[in-house]
């Protein structure tokens, strides 16, 4: 039985090809030759214009949970969602802007449209969020009327809804108990701002003047990010520009592909038990995770870990973002955020239902401070033990240099 | 490529230079030169400033604002002058704002002068449209109130110290001098005076208003655009 990852009954997957309405256009020419000079400077461009969206997040931004401990991450990802640029901030959100983006690409191209100047908003864990309070604010970008690229960003907002104040629900059974989970709606309808879409989300939350003021900080970020790309391709040319985000993409899964030949293959496994679904619970519940790398690929499975249950769960988009994270932070974290190439060496076979890929209805709003960082400590036990088989050069990376042997 | 700049910079460029395996110098001329050089701090104006620390919210007090830009004003200049620079000093007030509670960012508004009860007014419509300038429209947060949270003055007198003429007249027959080459001892060396309009080759002293390029035997100094390049030899 083939399983449905529809985004309804189960966490969304994108498929290898994207089912893209035609009435949408994207940008497909390319510049066939970019000298060093130009693809550098080009690069460098991309890479800092994450880090002018990340700064201004964080002036514009009121929480303390974004102005100051800076929850959040801006992206930069090509036209049908591949992320080029990751920023330096929270990983995973940018796997859960890139899950966003490729779902609203197959799902809002003819109904409301992506336009020119549109911004589109969600929290939905079951759409590619990790939990409630981490809302997706994604810009598509033009060159004339072709689809170029995507700026996007997620702020953990400081109260989305649900049963308790901060919105994180340990005592919730299900979703119905959690703050609303919304599909991807068009906040900014060419570059104007829907009030009453706004007023719905902003209704949901405690603290509706924190939450505005952080909604358009995200809003005004991805015009800065978005009006610096629009300035590399009015400087270089959209296909010169375009050419490089591919290279990039390459050149990363180049990266992953010279590593991982370092690395025998084999089996690797880990299990991580967690106490208590829920207030006052007893159990004990299982996570576990295997990695299998075959030649210059690695596939990942959920395989032992218990069925959903209480709010200790995440939906696919928990499971792949924390994987992918402790993945590039062991192996590739010299790529400065161009992780999109070594993505496309990662495949995912989660069983569904579980604690780390949960279905609807299962609450998930806690998982952002403890489920994430279970499957992010999981994730990481599996790698460093695939990487302690591998040759020095490589083992290096995640485990750090040997120690020297004593002269005393 | 290196960027050799004010008024010691070109004097021990190619030394540096060839230490740090850089063979190409570039030396700007005209008005930048004279911002990054030690003669041109000198020659600035005499400044102060002084800042005020003080929330103010919109829709701003039309007289509790004016004061305190007049009070902060006052302050400035009463620091110049105590500071020992006479003459007319010029002062400058911008406004620090924010919407509240934005902790982490500042935008410096203008203040017209003298303040008045307009004042708060302009501030606002001048805060919104840098704001939207900077941020795009849909950031523009009219629910939340607009502060200002510091104002800031800057008194200045201009210094009395000429600047220096910019273009000497370019001598033919150039003066020769000894110079102490690193490697070469004490060797003859012309002295060019005034910006070169064919190329130079070392070893030479070139003199400018504002400095002196010191070019190493074998390296060539081009006039190029508003700029000189100096090119030293593979090494010398």
């Amino acid at each position: 039985v083939t399983i449905q990852w529809d985004g309804v009954a189960r966490s969304y997957i994108p498929g290898d090809q994207l089912h893209i309405p035609d009435m949408l256009r994207l940008h497909t020419a390319r510049a066939e030759d970019v000298d060093p000079v130009t693809f550098e400077v080009v690069r460098y461009g991309l890479l800092n214009t994450n880090l002018e969206h990340g700064q201004t997040l964080q002036r514009l931004c009121v929480s303390p949970v974004t102005m100051i401990t800076r929850d959040f991450q801006p992206s930069i990802t090509t036209a049908v969602g591949d992320l080029v640029f990751l920023g330096p901030y929270l990983q995973y959100f940018s796997n859960a802007q890139s899950l966003t983006i490729k779902w609203i690409l197959e799902n809002r191209a003819d109904d409301p449209g992506i336009e020119p100047g549109d911004m589109f908003v969600s929290n939905d864990p079951f759409v590619g969020t990790p939990h409630q309070p981490d809302t997706i604010v994604a810009a598509p970008v033009f060159v004339g009327d072709e689809l170029f690229c995507w700026v996007s960003n997620v702020l953990h907002h400081a109260d989305v809804g649900g049963s308790v104040m901060g919105s994180f629900c340990m005592d919730a059974p299900d979703i119905f108990s959690d703050p609303p989970a919304f599909p991807p709606f068009k906040l900014v309808a060419a570059g104007h701002v829907r009030r009453d879409l706004e007023q719905m989300f902003l209704r949901q939350s405690r603290l509706p003047t924190n939450v505005h003021m952080d909604l358009r900080a995200a809003v005004s970020a991805n015009h800065v990010a978005a009006g610096k790309t629009a300035a590399l391709v009015e400087r270089y040319g959209a296909d010169v520009v375009a050419a490089v985000m591919d290279r990039v993409l390459d050149a990363g899964e180049r990266t992953i592909d010279e590593r991982l030949a370092k690395v025998p293959d084999g089996q690797w496994s880990h299990r991580i038990y967690q106490e208590a679904a829920r207030t006052g619970d007893a159990g004990t519940y299982a996570y576990q995770l295997t990695v299998r790398k075959r030649g210059g690929h690695l596939y990942v499975d959920n395989v032992g870990t218990d069925p959903q249950t209480g709010s200790i769960n995440v939906t696919y988009a928990g499971l792949s973002g924390a994987f992918l994270a402790a993945l590039t932070a062991s192996l590739t974290a010299d790529l400065a955020g161009a992780y999109g190439g070594v993505y496309r060496r990662v495949h995912f076979e989660p069983v569904p239902g579980t604690l780390s890929c949960a279905d609807f209805p299962a609450a998930v709003s806690p998982s952002g401070i403890y489920t994430m960082e279970t499957l992010i400590s999981l994730s990481g036990s599996v790698i460093a033990k695939m990487l302690a088989c591998a040759e020095p050069s490589v083992a290096r990376l995640a485990i750090g240099r040997p120690i020297p042997p004593s002269t005393a | 490529v290196l960027y050799a700049y004010g008024g010691a910079g070109p004097v021990h460029a190619f030394g540096y230079a060839a230490e740090i395996g850089v063979r190409e110098v570039v030396i700007p001329l005209g008005n930048g030169a004279s911002t990054l050089s030690a003669y041109g701090i000198a020659a600035g104006d005499a400044v102060r400033y002084r800042e005020l620390e003080r929330s103010f919210l919109a829709p701003f007090d039309a007289d509790l604002l004016p004061a305190a830009v007049a009070v902060i004003e006052a302050a400035a200049r009463a620091d110049l002058a105590a500071a020992g620079a006479d003459g007319h000093a010029q002062v400058e007030v911008e406004a620090l704002m924010r919407f509240r509670e934005q902790l982490m960012h500042s935008l410096e508004i203008p203040v017209r002068l003298p303040a008045g009860p307009d004042t708060g007014a302009e501030l606002l419509a001048a805060f919104n449209a840098e704001y939207e300038r900077r941020y795009g429209a849909g950031g523009t947060a009219l629910f939340q109130a607009v502060e200002v949270f510091a104002l800031r003055a800057r008194a200045a007198v201009a210094a009395d110290i000429p600047t220096p003429v910019a273009a000497l007249p370019v001598d033919l027959a150039p003066r020769s001098t000894d110079v102490y080459w690193p490697g070469l001892d004490w060797t003859a060396t012309p002295v060019h005076a005034g910006v070169p309009t064919d190329a130079v080759t070392g070893p030479a002293l070139v003199e400018l208003a504002h400095t002196t390029i010191a070019v190493p035997p074998g390296a060539v100094l081009r006039p190029v655009g508003d700029a000189l390049t100096l090119t030293l030899k593979e090494s010398w």
